[in-house]
């Protein structure tokens, strides 16, 4: 019990943790002057740490998958949350949150296979995250016309998620981060 | 990384490609600004006439629109992000640009068709 007790503790440092760096980057990605004209779309850079939740506790092999997507799906949540009412307002909320549960729900699915790599993955879930963000767009104003936008997302998406699927592998691969995480989830 | 991982980089970028060249083959000059608030088509201007008009948006917001050298723009907007006034001149058919906060799509069309896309809600 004392055990179990010390561990959860630990647990919920580490998604502290995790969300207080999921929202350094979205800061990061509100001061990047970077627009697709239509407002709230963002490139996903927060989506790093999606990645490095799931394939860092996949990699542990002590965490059931279940418990991976979760502990992602709330350092999302409380990212999304948090940065939405300190930076923006409440559409950039609703883009966030369409385009965040849609590509953790792409990335989790994929992460359960062997096959596709960490950049594979960040490839496919940058795609779906602009998906969900120009879905959302085209209800807000009843307009099919906003997949006029589709092509240039997908460039993006493409681009960001390739670079930060790379960007996690190598993080995830240094024996030091490795070590680290471990240290977590024993005793 | 493994080989998937690429194949479905280059995949992506392919499509990227595909998309991208048929939207220029099919890039044709536009000659009418169709103005949509909330779904609903609510006038349509030529792009070949200078013109300032006002847009009443969802909600009281209002952007000004105008149509001078054959491109429409948002020139000022009262939306808190401001990002339709930011978005480029459009003139070629099927540009747009979108204002969500007021719901305001301004998308430019060749003038062969007629068809409302707004969805039916
Ligand atoms: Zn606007």
């Amino acid at each position: 019990m004392h055990s179990q007790g010390r561990r959860g503790v630990r647990h919920l440092a580490l998604l502290a943790m995790f969300s207080a760096l999921a929202m350094i980057l979205s800061y990061v990605e509100i001061l990047l002057p970077f627009s697709f004209g239509i407002p709230g779309v963002k490139l996903g850079i927060p989506n790093l740490i999606t990645l490095l939740i799931l394939y860092l506790e996949k990699g542990t092999g002590k965490n059931a998958a279940l418990v991976r997507l979760t502990d992602a799906g709330i350092v999302l949540l409380i990212r999304i949350v948090v940065t939405g009412l300190l930076f923006t307002n409440v559409y950039a909320i609703l883009y966030s949150l369409a385009g965040g549960l849609l590509s953790l729900v792409c990335m989790f699915l994929i992460s359960l296979s062997d096959r596709i790599g960490i950049p594979g993955c960040s490839v496919l879930g940058g795609i779906t995250h602009n998906l969900g963000q120009l879905t959302v767009a085209m209800f807000v104003v009843s307009q099919l016309k906003i997949w006029y936008y589709f092509p240039i997302l997908l460039f993006f998406g493409t681009l960001t998620g390739f670079a930060l699927g790379i960007l996690a592998y190598m993080i995830i691969s240094r024996r030091g981060v490795r070590d680290y995480y471990d240290r977590f989830f024993e005793g | 990384m493994k080989k998937t991982d690429l194949i479905i980089f280059f995949s992506a970028l392919a499509l990227f490609g595909t998309l991208w060249l048929i939207l220029s083959l099919r890039h044709t000059a536009g000659s009418e600004v169709v103005v949509s608030v909330d779904g609903v088509e609510t006038a349509v201007y030529p792009l070949d006439t200078d013109l300032t008009v006002e847009i009443n948006g969802y909600d009281g917001g209002s952007n000004t629109l105008v149509i001078s050298d054959h491109q429409a723009k948002i020139t000022w907007a009262d939306c808190p992000d401001h990002s339709c006034v930011h978005q480029k001149a459009v003139s070629a058919d099927t540009e747009t640009i979108v204002c969500l906060p007021h719901r305001v799509v301004v998308t430019v069309r060749s003038g062969e068709e007629n068809g409302i896309d707004a969805l039916t809600r």
